[in-house]
């Protein structure tokens, strides 16, 4: 594989929204989805991203970039992601979507992780509300798997 | 948020303490499924032991009431233990910690009943009794999992008080799949084993000694819980390598390990780097005297952390975190009140002891 940023050739990527960003290949390659259709050769330009808006893929790509920076330390890039994933609910969900979808493992690993820091410890009410889950229990369950785990809600 | 996809769910939630999965139960009936089903408990048991970003081990102290400690928490004022009641009742004279694994505890109760406990879910389940009657027998228990059958198993060993040539020491072995103790063939009782079992890979380990006519060697005895089998397969290091007293042997992270000192102030962790082989047997740190606090007679090391730190047990009383690279021990916590305290690491998990009860 030549795909070093030496010999990194640009490619572009096209939103959902129509927004075409130009990309290093080496960078973009970050995303297997993408990886693959390089591999196979159909990388032909603008590639179409159906499922990721324009704002959302940019931040992907920044976080590729950085990703793919072969002087970026651990540590650096540790102190990075944390800045990275300071985003409100709306942004982290686009970004899980994105993440998923053009299968980036480090990226989904990293927002599944700040969600899961932020969840931690609420309360269920609290939860269906960032969910969007509609509570379909009975009182009558509810009551009783709340009695099974009291001490929990403690 | 709008909705997330359901593997997404899922491993965000694996990424979360037990005590916020059970509230999460309330959710709604899909994240209630979704946390109870095994292949959730299974992938958040292993995000526990392997990822080295997760903080799930816990200690837990035989005081009374029983307490957990979270000694892997960054902020060390923060050593603050939890009370926890003990599962389905009281003791009336002791209770005994005689097994770790998977987030499940195995307690010995007023010598007789046996217990298998999930402290991070609170769920308790009694053993039946065993068949054996038990009267002027030595008791060992050891306690694993089957990963060939996923079934966690108590073995008892109960060998008689006062040998004689007939006398031969019976092996029971309990599986919860099954919930009944079965007898399996009887070993030599000539082979006395100390304390409870250590497991390591399906394999429980006792250290021991075998007596050969009037002589007493050190063994250490395995029993694989799938072929429900004992071996004598692992050495202990010869007298000339480890020149101190033997003082504990139990599986300390992938390693099997013994502890020793020369019972003043200079004390040795030994592991046996590659399993089965008795020339690996390596040591780990040395403790001097200049690394205060130090062990007057025993010492056990309970756990091997990602950063190579290890929590040590000095004579059942202070627990200490020693830190091979500084020389530095920083102690976690004193108990001089219960007169010995027994410490077992658990790691927190969802594993339930009541196999067919994935309800609530």
């Amino acid at each position: 594989m030549s795909l070093s940023p030496s010999t990194s050739k640009m490619l572009s990527l096209k939103s959902s929204d129509g927004k075409v960003l130009e990309v290093e290949e080496h960078v973009a390659v970050l995303c297997e989805t993408i990886k693959s259709l390089v591999e196979d050769g159909c990388a032909d330009s603008p590639i179409p991203l159906a499922n990721v808006d324009g704002a959302t893929l940019g931040n992907v790509m920044e976080w590729c970039k950085k990703h793919a920076d072969q002087k970026a330390s651990a540590d650096d890039l540790e102190d990075w992601d944390a800045e990275f994933v300071e985003r409100d609910q709306g942004e982290l969900y686009h970004l899980i979507m994105a993440a998923n979808y053009l299968n980036i493992k480090g990226l989904l690993d990293l927002i599944c992780q700040k969600v899961a820091d932020m969840i931690k410890g609420k309360h269920p009410e609290k939860i269906r509300e960032i969910f969007n889950i509609e509570n379909d229990f009975t009182p009558e369950q509810q009551e009783q798997i709340r009695k099974d785990n009291s001490w929990a809600f403690e | 948020m709008p909705v997330l996809p359901s593997e997404i769910i899922v491993d965000i939630l694996a990424r979360l303490p037990v005590k916020s999965l059970l509230r999460f139960k309330c959710a709604c009936q899909s994240w209630r499924c979704s946390i109870a089903d095994p292949y959730f408990v299974q992938k958040h048991l292993d995000r526990a032991t392997k990822d080295a970003n997760t903080h799930r081990h816990r200690l837990l102290l035989s005081t009374s009431p029983l307490q957990s400690v979270d000694f892997e928490v960054a902020d060390e004022d923060e050593y603050e233990p939890v009370k926890l009641d003990f599962p389905l009742k009281m003791p009336q004279r002791k209770a005994e910690i005689v097994g770790s694994c998977n987030g499940l505890i195995c307690l010995v109760v007023d010598s007789d009943s046996i217990i298998l406990w999930n402290p991070s879910t609170r769920d308790a389940k009694e053993l039946p009794k065993p068949y054996a009657i038990t009267g002027g027998c030595q008791l060992n228990y050891g306690f694993g999992y089957d990963s060939c059958m996923g079934d966690y198993k108590v073995v008892r060993v109960a060998r008689p008080a006062t040998s004689s040539d007939f006398a031969s020491t019976m092996v029971e072995i309990f599986s919860l799949k099954t919930s009944s103790w079965r007898r399996i063939q009887d070993v030599d009782p000539r082979i006395v084993l100390f304390g409870p079992g250590s497991p390591l890979n399906g394999v429980l380990h006792w250290f021991g000694e075998r007596e050969i006519g009037q002589d007493l060697s050190s063994v250490i005895i395995s029993f694989d819980l799938a072929a429900e089998k004992f071996q004598e397969v692992v050495q202990v290091p010869d007298p000339d390598v480890v020149t101190l007293s033997i003082r504990d042997f139990r599986v300390l992270g992938e390693y099997l390990s013994i502890s020793c000192s020369d019972f003043e102030d200079y004390a040795e962790i030994w592991v046996m780097k590659e399993y089965g082989v008795k020339a690996s047997w390596t040591r780990l740190v040395t403790l001097k005297s200049d690394t205060e606090p130090i062990c007057e007679e025993w010492m056990a090391a309970l756990w091997y952390s990602k950063n190579d730190e290890i929590l040590i047990d000095m004579d059942g009383i202070i627990l200490a975190m020693y830190n091979p690279k500084e020389n530095t021990c920083r102690i976690l916590l004193v108990d001089d009140d219960c007169g010995w305290l027994e410490s077992f690491v658990y790691v927190e998990s969802l594993v339930s002891p009541n196999v067919n009860d994935g309800t609530n």
